[in-house]
């Protein structure tokens, strides 16, 4: 059934990069081998994969904007038997698969609200704000989100070192990247999301996907693609010699882009064996449009996409801007949009509980999508580390304190999930760094000035 | 008054990207006398990344083709300007792969259209010099400037292994249409100041050269790559002379690319961008369809360039003029009789007299809103910060609430008020409320109104010392501001060279404020800003 011998075309691999890729082969790569696995290293069945130890782990983000109700959030106790509390009781069916921890601050600084929160908890280093006087203010990061941090550490031979996508597209557009997007490799360097569950599915599953066990043709046009790449490449170089520092890392950048590229072409030309992922099917086409308003249904139908992405081991990273900083988009049942009700509605502002209790539920939908996936002796839950938090906790005061964080699945069984850990003004970068160690990735310290840390959060981990 | 230059708190994270230092807050001093610097040290130069309507126009006037909303890399607005976010963000992995696809899109388009393709190439590719000749001609169009013999035959390469792989010799135009579209050399614009030095004092800075300012020109005023005249121009040394490059610009401007730069640069300056998807409560405002936002969006634009460009409208009477641009939803807005043959055709038609000046067009009032409601501080905060270039603090950490509508407090006034008393709040909000309560005659999607909750709109206001009975008498205070003039010298400014103008450039700024409270005219000021010295030098790379 399995064959013996790869059908590598090796005349085909022009590039470095893609040499390097076939070494990584089936060598030890952290916790993970070199995917795609190669079918010679499928039991008969292709069980070895169903083992479980070589199934790769996955890492995503879940972000949205405007904070919590810290009152509402809360849970009652602590430890494994916790109650859900009001804000909680989404999580109910997923319960046992996501850790939830309470009391940390955010240390990075809370320069300007929501754009201070943001970075820090998503890079664990404090902003860089862009304020020149007389104009609007606008900020950055300074350090990659951890969804970068992973990525790189990682360096899985996927098709996509990473893949980016989000519900809600109503955060301002005009204060610089940091409410804009999640996901940061650096200062003003971003990878924006997409906001079409039919555009990402076409990105994954479009023109060139193969399901396991198919043998397409090989189109004579890819050649020449990775030729015009080359020649781009050649371009660059030109000009890389003319630029300044910051303009050298920008073209960099887009350098990794045009390489990530010509190495998914070349992919698509030697048609190496898939690993017999049994899990693997492309997802149905979803529709054009589901409307502006359809939150719920754009982020099952995201989620689903983006499970089979990491089923058919097409990235093993992605985030997810459910709805970014300050967006003021409306909810179901709600007067006013979001970021609006967070600051104008008195009292104990039922609305926006019900707006976070709204958003949780999303959040759990996620866990069940991922969970809906059956690998190895497993779910590809089993194998995932889901971090999900926002740009601030009371979003009235704008405050960093008592920040609202979920880790969700088990991280193929080094997190202690299904528990609430209650840790009273310690970092939250410790919870970045427990999902880096989580996600067995060489990390013993994370973070920068206020927001580094040299120690895990222990107690939701196994 | 002393000329303010202190650089912003930067956190210095790695590979912090340096903010520049600041100008002055508001009001700018006299440029006379003492209080114009002697010299200009020019900004730092490098690379911006075309924004998404310049790389479309870019493509169609390359090709002939039209890609539509093709998914492109996102801009992204910092410091309220797309053009300084462009400055300083990249392209993504995903963004090389919408490129890429966008510039098959349009290579195959072109190729498949045979008179299309025959004027583009303009040489038969199966002659054996075609190739070449066509990434000489097209080459120079796309990237700005003359390729090298390098670059040629890199790309005759490339078009020569199409040809012959896919037994078509068109295949060779396609791809090297395709490849020449995904270089950086075209989806960046290098200008590095690669002229001589500017001047002897210190940070002098050196030109920028001719090809470098055929691009300026071309993308500060047509929002794309330089035609065939500003390059033979270029070509010929023509834009580093004064009376040269002043032909090009005047050309330029007094061509339907004035259009372009006027409804570009208001596009930004309202940050207009957001309205066509901005969400809106249907309930509350049953005007608001999906198609309004950009329908106000697009009756404000050519309103905008219909005074700057056709009237040519001193500057400050934007703010009291009250005739608009239309289509038949928008005319519903004005509550204006519509005669035009289609919904969706624009018409002039005179407002009534409750409305007075660009503040009243209704796409500012549903800029500035919630989705339910209105907003008196964001609407204050946009009149200060982008028109009038003041500075409003951050919102202090605990930012209060806003009292509910009640008997007590039946409208906004009340409530902001009620805000107000916290004295935390009261320093900021100052400066924006007393200005966005004279709106609030105009609901969240700028229909007129006169009452809140049942109770009579108070729409009496202030603008620094200046006070006023409703949204007519700000727009007189607007037009009237010290700030006005140099505001949108500013604005321009940034718009036109990506960054936030900086200490250095003041003498640049004073001498084109002068000019603009002269003529105060758009389309002068522009002229005016090309052939400053600002303009032209470049500090080193970034």
């Amino acid at each position: 059934m399995s064959r013996l011998k790869p059908r590598l075309k090796r005349g085909h691999f022009r590039s470095q990069p893609m040499k390097r890729r076939t070494l990584l082969r089936g060598s030890a790569l952290g916790v993970a081998i070199g995917v795609p696995a190669l079918n010679i290293m499928l039991g008969e069945n292709g069980d070895a994969l169903a083992q479980g130890e070589m199934l790769p782990k996955r890492f995503g983000v879940f972000f949205w904007g405007n904070g919590n109700r810290p009152d509402q959030w809360t849970p009652g106790t602590t430890g494994a038997d916790y109650p859900l509390s009001p804000s909680l009781q989404p999580l109910a069916p997923v319960k046992d698969y996501v850790s939830v921890i309470t009391g940390m601050n955010v240390m990075t600084g809370n320069e300007r609200g929501h754009h201070a929160g943001t970075v820090g908890i998503l890079s664990g280093a404090p902003m860089i704000s862009q304020d020149p006087m007389g104009a609007n203010f606008a900020s950055t990061f300074s350090a990659p989100s951890i969804d970068q941090v992973v990525a790189r550490a990682m360096d899985a031979p996927t098709s996509f070192r990473s893949l980016e996508y989000g519900i809600s597209d109503t955060a301002p557009g005009s204060e610089g990247t940091t409410l804009k997007y999640l996901s940061h490799n650096g200062p003003d360097d971003v990878n924006p999301p997409e906001y079409s569950p039919r555009a990402l599915f076409n990105r994954v599953f479009g023109a060139g996907f193969v399901n396991p066990g198919e043998t397409p043709e090989v189109d004579p046009r890819l050649a020449l693609r990775r030729s015009v790449l080359d020649a781009v490449m050649e371009d660059a170089a030109d000009l890389r010699r003319r630029l300044g520092t910051v303009d050298r890392r920008r073209l960099d950048q887009h350098l990794t882009g045009i390489r990530a590229l010509e190495e998914r072409i070349a992919l698509l030309e030697t048609m190496p064996d898939r690993p017999l992922l049994a899990s693997c099917a492309a997802p149905g086409t979803p529709e054009e449009s589901y409307g502006r308003d359809a939150l719920l249904l754009r982020n099952e139908v995201m989620s689903g996409v983006i499970a089979m992405a990491l089923a058919c081991d097409q990235t093993r990273v992605f985030s997810n801007q459910f709805s970014g900083s300050v967006a003021n988009n409306r909810y179901p049942d709600t007067s006013a949009g979001h970021h609006g009700l967070t600051h104008d509605e008195g009292g104990d502002q039922p609305q926006v509980q019900a707006i976070t209790r709204f958003i949780v539920d999303r959040f759990a939908d996620l866990m069940m999508a991922l969970q809906s996936v059956e690998e190895g002796d497993g779910t590809l839950l089993d194998r995932c580390v889901v971090l999900g938090s926002t740009d601030t906790s009371d979003a009235r005061a704008h405050s960093l304190r008592d920040f609202p964080i979920l880790i969700g699945g088990r991280g193929g069984g080094a997190l202690r999930p299904g528990v609430h850990h209650r840790a009273d003004g310690e970092n939250t970068t410790k919870a970045l760094l427990t999902c880096l160690q989580a996600l067995g990735l060489p990390f013993d310290e994370f973070g920068v000035a206020g927001g580094r840390v040299t120690e895990a959060v222990t107690e939701v981990m196994s | 008054m002393l000329l303010v230059a202190c650089t912003g708190s930067i956190e210095d994270g790695p590979g912090a990207s340096e903010t520049p230092p600041v100008i002055w807050d508001g009001m700018p001093p006299d440029g006379d006398g003492d209080n114009l610097p002697d010299v200009v040290v020019p900004a730092a130069s490098g690379l911006r990344r075309l924004t998404q309507p310049q790389y479309l126009r870019s493509v169609r006037a390359l090709t002939g083709i039209d890609l539509g909303d093709v998914a492109l890399e996102p801009d992204t607005a910092s410091n309220g300007f797309v053009s300084v976010g462009s400055a300083r963000t990249t392209i993504s992995a995903r963004g090389v792969e919408q490129y890429e696809d966008a510039a098959y899109a349009a290579a195959a388009q072109l190729v498949a259209d045979e008179a299309l393709r025959q004027n583009v190439a303009g040489c038969d590719p199966t002659d054996a010099a075609c190739y070449g000749a066509f990434i000489r001609t097209f080459g120079r169009r796309a990237w700005r400037r003359p390729l090298t013999d390098a670059e040629v035959l890199r790309w005759e390469a490339v078009a020569e292994q199409a040809s012959s792989t896919l037994g078509d010799p068109w295949a060779g135009i396609e791809f090297a249409v395709a490849g020449l579209l995904q270089s950086p050399h075209f989806l960046f614009r290098p200008e590095l100041g690669s002229g001589p030095s500017a001047g002897e004092h210190e940070g002098a800075g050196t030109r920028y050269d001719d090809w470098e300012m055929a691009s300026r020109v071309a993308f500060t005023i047509c929002n794309q790559g330089p035609d065939d005249a500003l390059l033979d121009a270029a070509a010929a040394g023509e834009l580093t002379s004064d009376e040269g490059l002043r032909a090009q610009v005047e050309r330029l401007v007094g061509s339907d690319c004035a259009n372009v730069a006027i409804r570009g640069l208001f596009d930004e300056l309202l940050d207009l961008g957001l309205l066509p998807n901005k969400p809106k409560d249907q309930e509350v405002y049953p005007a608001a369809t999906e198609t309004l936002g950009g329908a106000l969006r697009e009756s404000l634009l050519r309103t905008v360039a219909y005074w700057a460009v056709d009237e040519d409208v001193p500057y400050p009477e934007f703010f009291t003029r009250n005739d608009a641009w239309v289509n038949a939803e928008v005319a519903a807005v004005y509550e204006a009789e519509f005669t035009g043959a289609r919904a969706s055709t624009f018409e002039r038609i005179e407002a009534d007299s409750r409305r007075g000046g660009l503040l009243t067009h209704p796409a500012v009032p549903a800029r500035y809103a919630h989705p339910e409601a209105t907003s008196p501080t964001l609407r204050g905060k946009f009149v200060r910060t982008n028109l009038l270039c003041r500075t409003i603090p951050a919102p202090p950490d605990d930012v209060g609430e806003l009292p509910e509508p009640s008997p007590g407090l039946p409208t906004l006034r009340e409530r902001l008020a009620a805000h107000r008393e916290n004295p935390a709040c009261a320093g900021c909000h100052q400066l924006m409320d007393p200005i966005g309560l004279s709106l609030e005659n105009f609901d969240g999607v700028g229909m007129f109104r006169t009452e809140e909750n049942g109770a009579p709109i108070d729409s009496t206001g202030e603008l620094d010392g200046v006070p006023f009975d409703d949204a007519i008498g700000l727009g007189h205070a607007v037009a009237d501001h010290p700030s006005l003039m140099s505001c949108m010298v500013r604005n321009a400014y940034r718009y036109a060279t990506g960054h936030i103008e900086t200490a250095g450039e003041a003498r640049t700024i004073l001498l084109l404020t002068q000019s603009f409270e002269d003529t105060q005219q758009l389309r002068q000021l522009l002229v005016e800003l090309v052939m400053s010295e600002g303009f032209r030098s470049a500090g080193a790379p970034q």
